[in-house]
């Protein structure tokens, strides 16, 4: 038998080529995001704009030094089991770590930025795009890993919220706490919802999970009746514990350093969620993960081969909406005020958006899909008020939310049609072809 | 000798229909052993009983027993009976299509729990497949049949099984790459891995096994060593379109086309 890829490689690179290069087809894309910018009276602050080109280059150069000296040795088949292995894998995850921790400096400082963009409702996004990415990768372990179509994802961010009231609000205990608490109860209460799955798959599991829905809205309402009256729940702020007090950069008032900003939110967000996304990420890799997998393909082969497919199932179940509960202990949290009506069967919708955009694919999938979600409805809002022509149509900014809703339909089947597997998916061709193309010289000069 | 897997007057029906009647194979330990059977003789039925899965299709043991190391296995777990080392390769191999190939194998190993043990079969699998280690990390729905049914040997190899199970390895297979998966499998059997392989092709199955059942709706018709079934004429008659030879067989044809 001949091996397929040794002689496929060079004819996709052949392919590739010949290709117009990624750039250009990007072109349009760029151009038509980039318009309202350009259309925009530019008040264009030279220091500004210095500064950002200066970050920028500096970016792709940490970017370019780091691929270039990206090796890879596809043949050694313990590799795959390491997290970053690759160069380009080390590099991108170093870049991120940057970006990331510039963007709150970024949008917090009265720093003018380069264009009238609205930046300080953008840190609000920012923060949701962070605890959604969170929920979002949670769902995605379930539905998307796993295979088990769960509708009963809002019900584990009430049952987060209602751990975090419980223990914050009324034992008075520390916001810190709260989170554990919050796992173990999701964990727990998973465990005892995801017992239909057992017996159910697909749409009938989905009505099933529906139900779980609606029993635990029942007691969502009642808890809030009976412990908050109609005014709802209105959350402390938490306080850092003060053995932290020590980080560089916190300055405590009268021994407490309270989480009241967008700029402190963040870092506590980002902190969470990156944690809880690392540990989606390394489930998925392990045994473990690799057997969720294995029942959503096919769970007869996955019984054959010696996996305990119910409790596979039930794990599942269980990190997952411990994962959703903690996350929805922290938008409650974030978000200071909740009432009765404030979690939605709706959401689930939303959550599903996120992933089906952002792609089954890993955890990229719900970091793209939320910042999909997010920003491009803050987008609209920006050129609807913004731009000279679009801003005088007073039809656009008088059905402004069901314009939003149709553009965001119209993209999500768009993202569909053209890419599958999502924007994730989008990505991760994007990057290989890079990879190819910089490959392809070396390569050339060995052979 | 004695013997890796004992079924002594296994019955097995769904319902109320009966599917395998007093049924009595022997494998010995290291033995390679083949039970012929044409479509619907109960030859799936057969695997699904070894391996424990019989309940997922609503069937029952209605008597009779399998043996392995003196147990009792129509009671145990699947999990269970993956752990005391019989592993299968199943019917229409039944890859994980959203899965690497690497991934597949892992998925293999899912009842060992010895990472450094699971590498390094992992490496003994990717040597004795060598054209699996560059398909590593393609999906394996999209690989051909005969490298899917490859996966499927190696995954099953992943458990490190003393007894390898495999349901009609040739299903749906061009001759030249059956050939090469048998002379495979008698590479696996000589390190010591008994193999019971169920088929419809007796032909390639007689060819390499020493011992061989023939099952007729659910029961062994026909038992003795490979190759004196062989030479058998009814074996003949039954499996191998009655020609002998295949050779003689499309010279005969020839000669009705030519005529
Ligand atoms: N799940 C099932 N329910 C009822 N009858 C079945 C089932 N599976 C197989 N049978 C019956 O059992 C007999 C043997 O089937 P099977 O073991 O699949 O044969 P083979 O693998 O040799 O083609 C057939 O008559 C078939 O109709
Ligand atoms: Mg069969």
């Amino acid at each position: 038998m001949t091996s397929v890829t040794e002689t496929a490689t060079p004819a996709s690179r052949q392919i590739l080529a010949k290709r117009t290069p990624t750039w250009m087809r990007a072109l349009p894309f760029l151009v038509a995001i980039a318009s309202p910018v350009i259309l925009d009276k530019i008040s264009w602050n030279p220091f500004g704009g210095w500064k950002l080109l200066v970050g920028f280059l500096v970016l792709v150069g940490i970017g370019w030094f780091a691929w270039s000296n990206a090796e890879h040795d596809p043949d050694d088949p313990r590799l795959s089991l390491k997290l970053w292995h690759r160069a380009d894998q080390r590099a991108l995850a170093a870049v991120t770590c940057f970006v990331l921790m510039a963007i709150p400096f970024i949008l917090s400082t009265d720093w003018e930025p380069p264009m009238d963009f609205p930046w300080n409702s953008w840190f609000r996004i920012v923060n949701y795009i962070i605890l959604f990415a969170l929920g979002a990768g949670a769902f995605n372990l379930l539905v998307g890993y796993t295979g088990q179509l769960s509708m009963a994802h809002a019900a584990f961010l009430m049952i987060g919220t209602m751990v975090g009231a419980q223990v914050g609000l009324i034992w008075e205990q520390s916001f810190w706490l709260c989170l554990p608490v919050a796992a173990l109860a999701g964990a727990v209460l998973g465990v005892f919802f995801g017992i239909p799955a057992l017996r159910l798959r697909g749409l009938y599991l989905m009505l099933a999970t529906i139900g779980v829905h609606f029993i635990i809205l029942l007691v969502w309402k009642e808890y809030i009746v009976h412990q908050f009256g109609f005014s709802g729940m209105r959350f402390t702020t938490p306080n850092l514990p003060s053995w932290l007090h020590w980080i560089p950069g916190i300055n405590p008032e009268d021994g407490e350093f309270l989480i009241n900003s967008q700029f402190r939110w963040f870092w506590v967000n980002l902190g969470i969620t990156t944690v809880g996304l690392l540990f989606i990420v390394n489930v998925v890799r392990s045994r473990e993960g690799r057997a969720f997998a294995a029942v959503r393909d096919r769970d007869i082969s996955a019984t054959l081969l010696g996996i305990n497919v119910p409790r596979s199932k039930l794990v599942s179940f269980a990190l997952s909406s411990a994962l959703v509960s903690v996350s929805g202990c922290m938008l409650s949290y974030y978000n200071r005020a909740r009432s009765e009506d404030s979690f939605h069967l709706e959401l689930v919708l939303d959550y599903g958006i996120i992933i089906v955009v952002g792609g089954f694919m890993g955890i990229q999938g719900a970091i793209f899909g939320s910042i999909f979600f997010f920003a491009l409805p803050m987008y609209f809002e920006w050129m609807r008020e913004e731009l000279p022509i679009i801003s005088d149509i007073d039809f656009f900014s008088r059905y402004a939310g069901e314009i939003d809703l149709a553009i965001r339909g119209i993209l999500v089947v768009v993202v569909l049609v053209w890419r599958p597997d999502g924007l994730a998916g989008l990505w991760q061709a994007m990057k290989k072809r890079a990879l190819l193309r910089m490959q392809a010289p070396r390569r050339g000069v060995v052979q | 000798m004695s013997s890796s897997l004992k079924i002594d007057g296994l019955s097995v029906s769904y319902g109320p229909i009966p599917a395998l009647r007093n049924v009595s194979i022997e494998v010995p330990e290291g033995g390679f052993v083949s039970v012929l059977g044409s479509n619907g003789a109960g030859k799936t039925t057969l695997v699904r009983t070894i391996t424990g899965v019989l309940y997922l299709q609503k069937g029952k043991v209605t008597s009779g027993s399998i043996t392995r190391d003196g147990q009792d296995m129509t009671k145990l777990k699947t999990r269970k009976i993956v752990t005391g080392g019989v592993a299968q390769v199943p019917e229409g191999r039944m890859l994980f299509p959203q899965l690497t190939v690497e991934e597949n194998l892992r998925c293999g190993a899912a009842s060992r729990r010895d990472l450094a043990g699971i590498n390094d079969t992992l490496s003994e699998v990717f040597d004795l497949f060598p054209q699996l280690p560059p398909l590593q990390n393609q999906l394996a729905g999209l690989l051909s049949g005969g490298e899917q049914q490859m996966v499927a040997v190696g995954r099953a190899l992943m458990a490190k099984p003393s007894l390898l199970v495999c349901d009609e390895l040739s299903l749906g297979l061009a001759p030249l790459i059956v050939r090469d998966l048998f002379l495979l499998l008698d590479r696996i059997n000589k390190e010591g891995v008994a193999v019971l392989a169920i088929e419809q092709n007796a032909r390639i199955a007689l060819q390499h096994s020493t011992y061989a059942y023939a099952l007729e709706v659910g029961e062994i018709v026909l038992e003795g060593p490979s190759d004196e079934l062989r030479e058998n004429q009814e074996v003949q008659d039954l499996y191998m379109g009655g020609g002998g030879d295949s050779r003689e067989a499309y010279a005969a044809i020839r000669r009705e086309v030519n005529r």
